[in-house]
């Protein structure tokens, strides 16, 4: 069931190909993948290209796949390892998501943090009170890691 | 309880082998002269002193009589260099116990039994160790008629000595009871553990991360044989979960929300992971509640044969049609509320009939009923067959003007 499904959402995203990021499978193995994001152009990741590693479990889609930025990104919710705190990647997945969705969640996590359930609680605090120093960091992040 | 049976038992096992270790304790006799070395092997007598440390040395000297069994004639005073003479006694005539304590009487500091008969084995020397202070060992017939060649010669030296059998079986007796006492702890470990679960599964049983439901409860739910392709927006043709197109014959199930997926996808899901619905996250264990709305909800019923009739009614309706076909028509030609509430399944297999309503509705009453309603009505699609036990049991189909999907056929099973 997993290879079958991999393998349509594979064909899905080459057949009509989700603005603003990209994804497919690295060399042979159909269960790792890794994708880009590009960053939301109103946020302080514009312009920014974001690489994501994608590892599928053995019983996808029931269980969620893994996802990890190998990008380095300063944000609330994403921590230096990559890790992303998204709630439909853990408790709230359902097997009617699919990777573009994902990716489409990351992309909105990325224009709108959500502070208040941080990962990293000291960006979520310069993010809730200091937005300026906030969107300047990301930007200088963005700049250094996620360009050229 | 068991753990203090099993632990006494244990406790016996390891005496039982101690005692063991220490009946039969092996040892040889060494003779080193000027150009050899022998050794015998001998077995230490268990009412003699025992040889300890690296053994003990002296001069071989024959008992006289050789038997030992009466008071010996060659008393260690009279001889000469004994500084620690041993007495070689041969078996037989008396016990043990009595040629050993004529030799002490004797003198001597050791008394070497050697067997009378050439096949024998070594035997472990029997008797009571009371005010014995020598040592003595039991040796073969053969190593008796060597050793005798030896006796009263002083240039060569005779060891007693513990043998390396005798350290190396210690060391397995400590090693092994050892291992004994380790896994009576695990035992006991595993025991008690063992019973604080238990204990504790029978304080809240069922406790664990289990987040499915019963699979009768899951084939409770309504499902259809997919046939066609449905014209209306409602039913996707696509599984949201395996995300593979429907092919006709495939059996679908219906969720409480109505949303639709593979029987054997959803089935899988709701039984081993989670309990809500893939797509909108209802969970399928409540079968009342209102369904959520999504973006393929259409608001007004794209088949022309519907006829909105009030704005109130036209909302229940919405919400009734937001994952069924049903067309809702204005029907006079129909049967009474009474034979609607009474809903047999062979009524139901009666096409192009309308389950109408003659009297007219009130907003009030409309709204009221259509929690009812969505609960009665989500099933039915064109074209395809309902295998559902869902259809029937809701009598409050009544204030609904609706028509069941021409050309459909409704097989009720149960």
């Amino acid at each position: 069931m997993a290879s079958k499904r991999i393998q349509k959402e594979l064909q899905d995203l080459q057949r009509d190909p989700p603005t603003s990021c990209s994804a497919g499978p690295v060399g042979e193995d159909l269960f790792h993948w890794q994708a880009t994001i590009m960053g939301p152009p109103d946020s302080p990741y514009a312009g920014g290209v974001f690489f994501i590693t994608i590892h599928f479990p053995p019983d996808y889609p029931f269980k969620p796949p893994k996802v990890n930025f190998q990008t380095k990104v300063y944000h609330p919710n994403i921590n230096s390892n990559g890790s992303i705190c998204l709630d439909i990647l853990k408790e709230q997945w359902s097997p009617a998501l699919t990777i573009s969705k994902v990716l489409l969640s990351i992309c909105s996590l990325l224009t709108d943090p959500n502070p208040d359930d941080p990962l990293v609680p000291e960006i979520a605090h310069i993010y809730k009170h200091q937005r300026s120093r906030y969107e300047e960091t990301a930007r200088a992040w963005t700049q250094k890691y996620a360009m050229g | 309880m068991g753990i203090p049976n099993r632990l006494s038992a244990l406790g016996a096992l390891l005496w039982m082998a101690s005692l063991e270790f220490s009946c039969a304790t092996s040892a040889s006799v060494v003779l080193t002269g000027n150009n050899a070395t022998l050794s015998f092997a001998a077995v230490e007598a268990n009412f003699a002193s025992p040889v300890k440390g690296s053994g003990v040395c002296g001069v071989l000297y024959l008992a006289d009589p050789i038997d030992a069994c009466s008071q010996l004639v060659n008393e260690v005073t009279q001889l000469p260099n004994a500084s620690s003479p041993f007495a070689l006694i041969v078996r037989g005539g008396c016990g043990f116990e009595d040629k050993v304590r004529t030799a002490q009487k004797a003198g001597f500091k050791a008394a070497i039994v050697y067997d009378n008969k050439a096949d024998g084995g070594l035997v472990p020397m029997a008797g009571n160790s009371a005010g014995i202070k020598i040592h003595s060992v039991f040796v073969s017939e053969v190593s008796g008629k060597l050793l005798q060649n030896y006796a009263g010669s002083t240039n060569v030296e005779l060891w007693i000595i513990p043998s390396f059998e005798d350290s190396a079986s210690s060391i397995m007796a400590i090693s092994f009871i050892s291992l004994l006492a380790i896994s009576a702890v695990l035992a006991t470990c595993f025991f008690v553990r063992r019973h604080h679960m238990r204990r504790e599964r029978l304080r809240a049983p069922r406790v664990r991360e289990f987040h499915g439901m019963s699979s009768r409860l899951v084939k409770a739910m309504p499902s259809l044989i997919f046939t066609a392709v449905l014209e209306d927006n409602c039913t996707s043709r696509t599984c949201a979960i395996c995300l593979e197109d429907y092919n006709v014959g495939e059996k679908l199930r219906i969720l409480p929300c109505h949303h639709k997926f593979h029987a054997l996808c959803v089935d899988s899901w709701l039984t081993w992971w989670r309990t809500f619905c893939p797509v909108c996250k209802h969970d399928a264990r409540t079968s009342t509640g209102k369904p959520p709305a999504s973006e393929s909800t259409p608001l007004v019923s794209s088949s022309p044969a519907s006829v909105a009739s009030s704005s109130a009614l036209s909302s229940a309706r919405s919400s009734v049609a937001s994952s069924s076909a049903i067309q809702i028509a204005r029907a006079s030609n129909s049967p009474s509320a009474s034979r609607t509430s009474s809903l047999s399944s062979t009524s139901l297999q009666q096409s192009h009939r309308s389950y109408g309503q003659s009297p007219p509705l009130s907003s009030s009453r409309s709204s009221e009923s259509s929690d009812d309603l969505r609960n009665a009505s989500s099933p039915r699609s064109r074209g395809s067959y309902l295998v559902s036990a869902f259809l029937l049991g809701y009598p409050s189909i009544s204030p609904v003007n609706s028509t069941f999907g021409t050309g459909s056929k409704f097989v009720g099973i149960f």
